[in-house]
């Protein structure tokens, strides 16, 4: 902003309410308003920042604040994590031995279980061959079989 | 989580929103100490108060950081949330029918004039009357005049964290402006 121009809103604020600006004194105002510059009424001591800075020594931090949160913020991170987060994060050791038990039943499943089918195999097969021909047998009218099936009294008469 | 130094505000609540908690400590340092002293005028330089309104403050950033929406201004926000917090503690003790009296102001701070030099004498007792005065005004007056004096908002800024429009955060400056420099004048020892 110019210096004339900020001698002149020197004189606006002095002398005239915000309502009763003209639309291009409005426009000087919100330029000024916009601008960091508050030297205003020849006012040489008027120093904001070494003002506020005064101002700030009246309140003071409360150093249990700071502690008090990061207790909240702990048990909001412990509450919001998941479960799985919690398994491989916060119990890495416990994670370990259930993994390494878990390997362990799957080699002792994979290593065992060949056998025991392989084995069962043998009896059931032997087992059907000997025992369920019948399943495979082509019956006929004519087949001796199916004439002992049709003459058999099976409901005593 | 990088240099926080080069980080900026949205970015760090998108960290903590992810869980980090370093961005939270980060967050505290940049705006522990500003919001405290916004909260200390607003309620009527009660220290104890804006402390305690602080921790409330932060507490509900803690628990539901996802409130905030990342693709605004967080500043911005968070002092809107720090403004609204104060106004529903004057509509509580309007309820109440509490008059909340502002704490006193210590007399003037004329300091040892061995170690002070008279100007800064003249500088201590001028500030201790803007400060007078600034307690005078009306809560949004001087909240407008904070956030722009000290904050350095931006007029569309204050509009966004009063929730009010442009024209009047306008309007609010130059009524308060206008006041300080006449009552000021007096006070001001290079034109007495």
């Amino acid at each position: 902003m110019k210096e004339e121009h900020y001698k002149y809103v020197q004189s606006l604020f002095k002398e005239k309410s915000y309502e009763e600006l003209s639309p291009k004194e409005r426009t000087l105002i919100d330029q000024f308003l916009s601008e960091e510059r508050l030297d205003l009424f020849d006012h040489e001591l008027l120093n904001l920042s070494s003002f506020f800075e005064m101002e700030e020594q009246h309140v003071q931090l409360n150093p249990n604040t700071k502690t008090s949160l990061s207790h909240s913020l702990d048990t909001s991170f412990s509450l919001s994590s998941s479960l799985w987060a919690d398994f491989f994060s916060l119990n890495q050791n416990r994670t370990l031995k259930l993994t390494g038990m878990a390997a362990a039943i799957t080699v002792l499943v994979f290593f065992l279980s060949p056998f025991n089918v392989k084995s069962n195999n043998q009896i059931e097969d032997s087992y059907f061959i000997d025992n369920t021909q019948f399943i495979d047998m082509d019956i006929t009218p004519e087949d001796p079989t199916n004439k002992e099936l049709q003459n058999m009294d099976f409901f005593g008469e | 989580m990088k240099s926080n130094k080069k980080t900026t505000d949205e970015e760090l609540m998108k960290l903590f929103i992810k869980g980090d908690k370093r961005a939270f400590d980060e967050l505290y340092e940049r705006y522990a100490k500003k919001l405290l002293f916004f909260l200390y005028t607003k309620l009527h330089r009660d220290a104890d108060k804006a402390n305690d309104f602080l921790q409330d403050l932060f507490l509900k950033l803690i628990e539901n950081p996802r409130a905030f929406d990342t693709k605004k201004r967080f500043s911005t926000w968070f002092y809107n949330v720090a403004y609204n917090m104060c106004k529903n503690e004057y509509k509580k003790n309007s309820l109440r029918g509490f008059k909340v009296e502002g704490k006193e102001m210590e007399s003037i701070p004329y300091k040892d004039e061995t170690t002070d030099s008279f100007d800064q004498q003249k500088l201590n007792q001028f500030n201790w009357y803007l400060s007078k005065e600034l307690e005078r005004l009306d809560e949004n007056q001087r909240s407008t005049f904070i956030l722009k004096f000290k904050e350095n908002f931006t007029i569309n800024e204050i509009s966004n964290i009063m929730e009010c429009s442009p024209g009047t955060v306008k309007s609010r400056l130059f009524y308060t402006i206008k006041k300080l420099s006449t009552n000021l004048k007096e006070h001001n020892p290079s034109i007495q």
